[in-house]
This record gives structure tokens, sequence and C-alpha cells, in this order.
């Protein structure tokens, strides 16, 4: 009896070398024709049991059974290290290789917010208008019920073009001031642009940046309105579960004021390090346009009433996209630019 | 929220102190019992009534106390009250005060001047003390200063005084500068034991006008540039008054003098009751506005009242100066009522024929074009300093727009280009570590055109370094002809054709390669590569190409609105190449030009396939082949009629340009 089991044993052996080296699937295949067939080498022995003594054979079959498990193990993994690979053909042509690049540039962020707000004001009625960056003292402050010599210009620092007549402006509000001059009412604009401030610059100031300002006039405008529209603004470009609020305050174009708040954006209200732990977020100027406003520009403040609204659109991106930094958006590094 | 916001809450010796912020048309907060004020009328609570410090004046004082005093334009000081008070000792102040003038930051001299200071805190009353002994005259005189007078203020330092300023002057000269800083000579110091005291009104425009000129600011300074009421004159006096008998022993107060008016004119405005309810979304009702206002100090009294149409005349008290008409009402309505109980509605607009300019519309197509092609959109900053624009040549050009009043040498001019700041940003990038940039911008120039201020609407480009590396080729650099087909693409979206480029002389380019495109006479940009000068000095050591076109031209000439079906063709084209030899200097327009010529009508496109220089060329020479496209609209053209033409073509460029036939 040792003898057959002994050339079980090699028989085994050589099965599963020549498994091991298979190099294809087909070469494979015919090993196990060769091993596990009908007429294979396993099926021999199994023919010669009836030349065993009859004591021996449940010996000897069972060596037959362990060996045909094992080969037919290696059979099935080595199969299935084959079959990662698609049946049958090999290319040459890597289809993992790169593309030809075709590089797409990128809107700039403060582009994207401008037409991110734009979107949301048009939707509502609004039309998008311009004015121009070099101004006269008239349009950025008389009209704007801010006289000469007034305190309140402290706030509205400006850069004067040499000769003294011209002036960069400071708030993009003059754009109000010419489209009332233009049209009658009713009138609703949003007006975004560049605006100037002799400013040092640091991280949160700018000597130059943009700004967006809305006006709304017709008969019957009232304060609700002003909220209804900001509060809509507010949840369509932060989201909506956003909360608006407002706070009395002093500008000399509108009364009554208002400072607007948003819920803070990373903390949702609850008070963290980028709301100062106010939980909100001071985002923008607005309030009921001035009666001295309209007289200045020929309407008629017994008949109509408006609201204006204005916002830093830099702060606005700040906030919305977590950039820390205002000199980003001027550096222009394409790794900052590419992000959006 | 009503409005007072407090910014920040300190622990002080003093006790608990608010930073409050004053906004410029509430110059009654700007004091302790300006504030108190307003809490008691937004709390209910009741505030303690402030004048029950009389003191009367002791018994006939000899004339020396009494001062005559002259305002010279009542416009200029509408109000002055002297008080002559006799026998103080000036000591230092009691630590209670000490303490309180510290806590808002005051420094403690002496009690007669704390008290002066103590009092325009509390009341909001700025006063002034003079040592009445150093007092020349018995006259005191509000008057505007003459050309050459001068005084030394109590800063020690010499101020040269001008008609426009508004001083105080005995019969010698200015004493102090009225509103803004005392003179040293009549500073009350120890030894001082009679002062006069002033409490008064100036004009808000002269203190603020002469506070700037000669850089003063101070305390006193600030409130009358914001405005205060004549009532509040005698309210001060009589308070400091009362301190200096208390705390500096005056023995003997003279009378007040009490020069110009002695009240404010009232004002009255008309509140219509249901224009003010339907402002604030009909949260308020009657009652309510009626709470708020007489809580404030306003006196209603009824008027017209039907039952559509509620009008109420409200008095405005003396304190509020900045309540002018029925607007400034609403506000106090409002925020005593509350913004957030005012409730949210959506505005309906009505259509207007206001629409949005087309220009707008051209700068969003531009700008998705761009970045479809590649570009990432750059925004910089207006303004540029000397140094940028000598590197670019444009430093004394004629025309530069220049800033009067600029913080800092980087804002001295005006851009009057774009390529400057476009090519600042290459340079940023290739610092670190891009390989190659493609930029645009979309934004105004300045310029003077006859000697006025113009800005004009630019879309610069610029390419810059090498193209995206890719496995299949080596790095290549970008080109000129990659700058120019991108603008050929922009111009040929906006339908614009019939383009010539013509040889520009731009001062930051390579001489050979400035062009200039002009449609129809006119010049609508320029594309140039940027000279190796201008990069050095940017230390950019790779190529870079830079485009500038102006926008209002491209909307005034774009065909985009004026587009027509034309018939697809019927009949096939013929092709047919033609490879001449020429000398370099032909431009290949020119060839065009004459190809279209001479191939007429059935000739209907031309296109450059090649372009060759090397061996079979001689040099000076170079070879361009073109493959022309023959059709016609109502048949198929023979080959004889083809060749017939083309034949033409050929006989043409041989005879008009010398060309050879290759």
């Amino acid at each position: 009896m040792q003898p057959i089991l002994d050339r079980l044993e090699q028989l085994c052996q050589e099965a599963l070398r020549q498994i091991q080296n298979a190099a294809e699937p087909v070469v494979l295949e015919g090993l196990r024709v060769q091993y596990l067939g009908r007429k294979g080498k396993l099926a021999e022995f199994t023919a010669q049991m009836g030349q065993i003594p009859q004591a021996d054979r449940p010996a000897v079959g069972d060596a037959i059974n362990r060996v045909k498990q094992t080969v037919t193990t290696a059979f099935q993994e080595r199969q299935a290290g084959f079959s990662a690979r698609p049946p049958g053909k090999q290319f040459a042509f890597d289809i993992t290789l790169p593309g030809i690049p075709q590089p797409i540039g990128h809107l700039h962020p403060l582009t994207q917010v401008i037409e991110q707000i734009c979107e949301v004001f048009k939707g509502l009625g609004f039309v998008v208008v311009e004015g121009p960056e070099i101004e006269t003292d008239r349009y950025n402050f008389e009209a704007l019920n801010i006289p000469a010599d007034h305190p309140s210009r402290d706030s509205f620092d400006t850069f004067y073009l040499e000769g003294g007549e011209y002036l960069l402006r400071s708030q993009t509000s003059t754009v109000q001031i010419r489209m009332m001059e233009k049209t009658k009412p009713p009138l609703a604009i949003v007006a975004p642009g560049k605006v100037f401030r002799p400013d040092a610059v640091d991280a949160s100031h700018s000597f130059m940046f943009h700004q967006i300002e809305g006006l709304l006039v017709d008969k019957g405008v009232t304060f609700s309105h002003l909220k209804g529209a900001l509060d809509l603004f507010a949840k369509r470009l932060f989201g909506k579960e956003t909360k608006i609020r407002f706070r009395p305050h002093y500008f000399p174009f509108t009364e009554p004021s208002a400072e607007v708040d948003v819920s803070c954006l990373l903390c949702q209200g609850k008070g963290c390090s980028v709301c100062g732990r106010k939980g909100w977020l001071e985002i923008m100027g607005a309030g009921m346009v001035h009666p001295n406003v309209f007289r200045a520009v020929g309407y008629d403040p017994k008949k109509y009433t408006g609201f204006a609204f204005g916002m830093g659109i830099e702060r606005i991106a700040m906030l919305k996209y977590g950039i820390e930094d205002i000199r980003l958006f001027f550096e222009n590094d394409v790794r900052f630019l590419e992000q959006f | 929220m009503v409005g007072l916001e407090v910014k920040a809450i300190e622990e002080s010796a003093a006790g608990v102190v608010f930073e409050v912020e004053i906004t410029p048309n509430r110059p009654d907060w700007l004091s302790i019992f300006g504030v108190a004020r307003e809490v008691a009328a937004v709390t209910g609570q009741k505030l303690k009534e402030s004048g029950k410090w009389k003191v009367e004046s002791g018994e006939k004082t000899n004339p020396l106390s009494r001062r005559a005093i002259l305002i010279h334009d009542p416009k200029a000081c509408p109000r002055y009250i002297g008080r002559v008070i006799e026998g103080v000792h000036v000591v230092s102040s009691p630590e209670a005060m000490v303490k309180r003038l510290a806590s808002v930051g005051t420094r403690s001299i002496n009690n007669v001047v704390d008290i002066t200071n103590y009092v325009l805190f509390e009341l909001g009353q700025p006063l002034h003390a003079f040592d009445l002994g150093k007092l020349r005259g018995d006259a005191i005189h509000i008057r505007f200063a003459r050309e050459g007078e001068q005084i030394v203020t109590i800063d020690g330092v010499t101020r040269k005084l001008t008609h426009k300023d508004l001083v105080i002057a005995d019969n010698s000269g200015p004493v102090a500068l009225a509103g803004v800083m005392g003179g040293k000579e009549t500073e009350v110091t120890e030894t001082t034991r009679n002062i006069f005291l002033e409490s008064a009104c100036f004009d808000p425009m002269l203190v603020r006008r002469t506070a700037r000129r000669l850089g003063l600011a101070s305390e006193s300074s600030y409130r009358f540039e914001r405005g205060i009421p004549l009532e509040s004159a005698l309210l001060g006096s009589d308070r400091a008054v009362e301190f200096l008998v208390r705390i500096a022993g005056a023995q003997k107060i003279g009378p007040h003098v009490d020069a110009g008016k002695k009240t404010s004119q009232k004002r009255k405005v008309i509140l219509d009751v249901n224009r003010v309810q339907q402002l604030l979304g009909d949260a308020v009702d009657q009652k309510q506005i009626r709470q708020y206002l007489a809580g404030l100090g306003f006196e209603l009294s009824a008027s017209r009242s039907t039952k559509y149409d509620v009008r109420c005349t409200i008095t405005v008290p003396w304190f509020r100066r900045d309540i002018k008409e029925e607007v400034d009402l609403v506000e106090e309505i409002a925020r005593i009522h509350g913004y957030e109980r005012i409730p949210s509605r959506l505005p309906a607009i009505r259509e207007t024929t206001l629409v949005s300019s087309p220009l707008l519309g051209l700068q969003h197509c531009l700008r998705q074009e761009l970045t479809e092609l590649g570009y990432e959109e750059t925004r910089q900053y207006s303004l540029a300093g000397q140094n940028l624009l000598k590197i670019f040549g444009q430093a004394g050009r004629p025309g530069l727009v220049k800033i009067q009043n600029p913080m800092s040498e980087e804002q001295e001019w005006m851009r009057p280009t774009l390529v400057m700041g476009l090519v600042q940003s290459a340079q940023k990038n290739f610092f670190r570590q891009q390989n190659g940039v493609r930029l645009f911008e979309l934004s105004n120039i300045y310029t003077l055109s006859k000697g006025e201020p113009k800005e004009s609407l630019k879309l610069a480009l610029l390419l810059g370094g090498n193209r995206p590396r890719h496995w299949q080729e080596k790095e290549k650099e970008y080109q000129w002809w990659d700058l120019k087909g991108t603008i050929e693409a922009v111009l040929a979206n906006l339908k614009l054709s019939g383009l010539k480029w013509e040889r520009a002389s731009l001062v930051w380019a390579v001489e050979e390669s400035a062009a200039e495109i002009h449609h129809e006479g006119e010049t609508l940009g320029i594309l140039a590569q940027v000279s190796p000068v201008v990069l050095s000095q940017l230390d950019i050591e790779k190529p870079v190409f830079a485009a500038e076109l102006d926008v209002e031209f491209l909307l005034r000439h774009s065909r985009q609105s004026s587009i027509r079906y034309h018939s697809l063709p019927k009949f096939p084209s013929v092709r047919r190449d033609i490879a001449l030899e020429l000398k370099e200097s032909v431009a290949a327009a020119q060839v065009i030009a004459l190809i279209k010529e001479k191939g007429g009508t059935l000739l209907e496109k031309v296109q450059i396939f090649d372009y060759y220089q090397g061996k079979q060329i001689f040099s000076g020479n170079k070879s361009l082949a073109f493959s022309l496209e023959y059709r016609a609209p109502d048949r198929t053209l023979t080959d004889e009629e083809v060749n017939h033409l083309h034949q033409q073509v050929a006989q043409g460029l041989i005879e008009r340009l010398g060309a050879k036939v290759r």
C-alpha cells in the first residue's frame, strides 16, 4: 500500500507545482484535464482500485479524495488569479493614461458672488445696472444727504483726483442717485461695482473693494418689504436655515436705518470664534430712503417711499467660503482662483 | 435693540464702564445724562431731573466781577454765558471724581479743570475756566481772529490764526480757540484765586474747520461739531458752579452774564399716523405711538382727526435737534417698538421699461467664454505706483490720472492699462511654482481725455510660460499664435469679421510682435509679446504674451444680435492647393487678399495650411501653402472651369507678388 500512497503524494506535489507555474488560463485548463479529468491521472488511480487488497481500499480511497480536494482547491485559487484579467485578449492601448489636458478657467470668486446676489434679486424683479467709478461730490455726498463739513463725512473718507473736482466713489449708492435722475418711479435696481476708501491694507481691509447696492422705489413700499426682501436674499445665499436681524443704526441717506446681521454660518447662531461669540455676523446696511434724497432727484416724497441696502461683496464671499484674508482676492494666485 | 449699542463692558476703579457707539445723528447721547435719559425712555424708569443745581449769586459783587460779553457774530456764537467765581482754592480733586474721570480716559489736572471736564461728560456741555486775574480789560469778545494773530494753546504750541478761526479774546488778544482749546496764558493753575467760567454754544462748522486745520481734536470740539443746543449752556454753567462751591471752596458767585439767545426755536412736526403705521407694516397702533414718543420727551397735541386721517402735532424737545421731519419720528417709533416686531413681507415689484444694459450681457458672455477657453479671471487693484508704470514705460505719458491723496506710493496713479497688473499676477504665480499661466480680466482703465478723467472697459488677456504638460509630447511654451487664436475665437463668436492686423508701436513689447487689430478703420485692441527688458525687471524668465481689447467697441460692432440664417450649399466644392515661395516680408494677409481678388465669387474659402523655411527655399524667402475651395451656388463646377480659375489666381500671384509656384 505504501508505494501507492507515495506515488499519490508525488502526483499531488507535481500537480501543485505545475498549477503554480501555469502562465495562462489555457495552460491551467490543460492541467485540469490532465489531473482531474475523466481520463486524468487521478482517475487512473481510482481505476486501479480493483487491484488493491480489500483491507487497504478505505485508506487509499481516502488518500485519493484528499489529493483531489487539494488539487481542486489549488486550481480554483489559480483560476481566481486569472479572472482579474478579461478572459481572452490583451491590449497595448492603456485606457488609464490621462487625457490630453483641456484646462478650464474659473470666474473670480467675487464675480461668482456678485452673480449669485444678482440672481436672487433678478428673481424678485430687480434690474441690474452699473455706474461710473469716477464720481463727483454731488453724487457721492450731497445728493445722498451728506453735506460738506458734516461730521458724518468722517466715515466716508475718499480718494480725490488731482484737481479736486473728481473723486473715486466710496459707495455704490451713487448709482441710486444716477438711476433716479434718469428714470421716473417705480424703480427696482441692484448695482454692483468697485468702491474706494483710503485705508491701510491688511487682512480685513482693502483700499479698493466691491459693493452691491439695491433700491426699490414705488408707492407703498414699507419697512416690511425691506425685511422680506433681505430675508429671502439671506436664505438663498447662505441656506434656508439662515436668520437675519435688524439693529437700529444711522446712515445719512436712509431713515429709519438699520444694520443687518445674518446668523453665523459656522455655529448657526450659537457663538464661536468666527462671530466673536455673538452668533450673528454683520453683513450690510439698509433702510428706508430719506426724503432729502428723493428731493435731490426730483421724486415726490409724499407719493413715493423706497428702501435701499448696500453690502460689501468681499465680506459676503469671505463668510460664505471661509476665506480669512481679503488680500487673496487681489493677489490672483491661480491656486486660489481655481478653487471656486 | 434701540440703537444705543454697547460695544464693550469693562470694570474700572470707578465701577462698570460701558463703551457705547454713538452715531453722528445723536449728539444728545454724548453724555452720561443723555444716555440715562434714553435708558429711562426705553425702560420706563424715572429720570432724576437735572437743573436742580441753581446756585444763587452772592451779594452785589464789585465791578471787577462783571464782565461784558461781546458776541461779534451771533451766527458764529448764538449763546455765551460767563460767570465770575471768586475765592477758589485750586487743589487736587476728590478721589471719586478722579476715578470717574479716569474711567472715561481723562487725566485729572486740578479740581477746577476737572470740574469742567466732569460736567462735559456728565451733561455733554463743554465748559472752560479762565484765570480771571490773567484776563486783561473787562470785556470778553467772541470774534474771528485777525490775520497774523497767534495764541499759545494749553499744550504749549503756538498757533497762527486766520480770519476763519473763531476765538475768545480779551482786550489784548485771543485767549482761547472757541470750542476747541484754551490758551496757556489764562489757564487755571494752583495760584488761581478767581475764575471766569464759560459755558457757550458755537457754530459746529466753524469749530470743525478750526479743529481740522490745526489738527486739534478735543472732547469739547467733538461735541460742538455735532451741535450743542442753547438750553444746555445754562444747565452746564449751573452744575459747574454747584461743584465749584462744593469742591473748590468758591466764595463769591457772580451773576450769569448771558449773551445771545436763551432758547432754541421750538420745532413742530406733523405726524400722519396712518402713514406711519403703513410704513411699519401695521405693527404699531396709535396708543403705542403716543406712548413711545411721550417716553422720549416728545409732546403730542392732537390735531385734525377724522375717521381716516389722524394727524398729531409733535413738539420736539430741545435736546433732539436731530428730529427734523416725520421720517425721523418714524425711526423713533420703530426702534422703540423693536425692528424685530415689524412683520416681513415680500415686495411685489411692478414692471418698468428699465432694462439691463447690453454691456452687462456682453461682459457675462465674455467671462463665460474665456473661462471655457481655459483662462482664469483676475481682479487687480485699480491704482498703481510709479515704479510699475516706469517698468512698462507708462510713467510720464500724457493722460495719466493722478490721485491727490494716496495713502502710499502704490496708490498714486490710476492704471492706464490692464496689462501691467496681469503681468504682475503672472510674476506672482511663476514665483509660486506655476509653469504656465492663462489669465484674463474685464475691468476699467482710466485716462484723461481733454483734461477730463475717463473710464473705459477693457478685456485683457495673458498667456505665459508653458502649456500644460502632456505625456505625449515634450514641454512646450505658449506662443504669440496661441493668444491670437483666442482673440480670433472671441471675435468670431461675436460675429465680427473683416479684421485687419497692423503693426503697432508698444513701448513694453517685443517690436516685431506688436500688433493692432483694426476693424472698419478703428483700433479695437492690441496684442504683443512682453519685452525681455520688462520681464527681467520683474524677474520673469518665461515668455509672456498680452493683449487688450476695447469692450465698448466690441458691443458696438458685434453682429450677434443681427444673425440671419444662410441656406446651406446645394452643390459640392472643389479643392485645389497652391504652394508659393515668397519673400519673407510679404504678409500672409496680402497674399490672401490677392487670391480672393483673383478667385472672384466662385472662390468660397482660402486657408493657409503650411508655412515652411529651410532646405529647398532660398534664404530670405518662405513657402506658404494655401488650400482653396471653389463652389458655385447653382451647379457643380467642372474641372476645366476650376483649372482656369486656379490658373488665373496663380498668374496673379506670380505677376503681382513675384511669387514662385512650387
